[in-house]
């Protein structure tokens, strides 16, 4: 069995329902207010990781990268509670799962990993759903 | 530009998202070849406090208690779930199979936004979904 995908896969079911109700607490607090509750939500698990799992803020190798993936992490959560407050989460979302296509082409410049025939493919596709979705 | 062909309202931050969140995925393998995922996690717990900071101290916001709270902390166990899961996926596999699977959840989110916001969930809508979903499948070859 594939050790990650059953992660890969919570993901998924936690991703897709945090739409909704990033949809439904529009209704009486805006993205401002939602982020500060994420912030909640992150302060009582690294508080919980502290004080149970005995975890220390690492300043050693890595810790650029990992501090760059907190900046991409909170600053991509923003831009898409915005988005969501703009448009149906029917739309919204899927154009979103378009970031596969950012990934693979960073993985190719920074982790060395190939670009084949079938990614140039699967861009097109991704490509042309996204803009099915975004016409207004 | 004609009224016609003007984007979406939602476009440009929604396209900002996929910027950011697709180079989390190469960040995110960076960082784990260093430190353990609970570490990563430590260091995003950081970048919010530091944009709360900002909004509280810049904007004047406070945390609210009243109407859309509730779903509003509910959003955020799911989006620290979530990013959980993806540092436990991106840990145990290669960048380039975890993250084209971790795309098919607009899935659940159109499913559950025909079920609990009654959204209209039209033919294109959901051939376009499955194009982007077909797609990433595509990229994870």
């Amino acid at each position: 069995m594939l050790e990650w995908l059953a992660p890969a896969l919570g993901f998924v079911l936690l991703e897709g329902a945090l739409g909704i109700t990033t949809k439904l607490a529009f209704r009486g607090i805006d993205w401002r207010q939602l982020l500060l509750w994420v912030t909640v939500a992150y302060v009582l698990l690294a508080a919980g990781f502290v004080a149970i799992g005995g975890e220390s803020l690492p300043l050693g190798a890595g810790a650029g990268w990992a501090a760059l993936s907190g900046l991409f992490a909170a600053g991509g959560l923003w831009v898409f509670f915005v988005a969501l407050g703009r448009g149906e989460a029917s739309r919204v979302v899927p154009v979103t799962a378009a970031y596969p296509v950012v990934t693979v082409v960073l993985a190719a410049i920074f982790l060395s990993e190939e670009i084949n025939a079938p990614t140039v493919a699967g861009t097109v596709l991704v490509v042309a759903g996204v803009a099915i979705l975004s016409r207004d | 530009m004609r009224a016609g062909v003007r984007p979406a309202p939602w476009l440009v931050p929604a396209l900002g998202y996929v910027v950011a969140v697709g180079a989390l995925g190469v960040t995110t393998k960076l960082a784990l070849e260093d430190m353990t995922w609970p570490e990563v996690v430590l260091w995003t717990a950081v970048a919010y406090v530091a944009i709360a900071a900002l909004l509280v101290v810049g904007g004047g916001q406070r945390l609210r208690l009243g109407r859309g709270a509730g779903y509003g902390a509910l959003s955020g166990a799911l989006a620290a779930g979530a990013l959980i899961a993806l540092f436990l996926a991106l840990d145990a596999g290669d960048v380039s199979r975890v993250v084209p699977i971790t795309s098919a959840y607009p899935v659940v989110t159109v499913l559950l936004a025909a079920a609990l916001l009654s959204e209209r969930v039209t033919t294109g809508r959901v051939g376009a979904t499955l194009l982007v979903v077909a797609g990433v499948v595509l990229l994870s070859i």
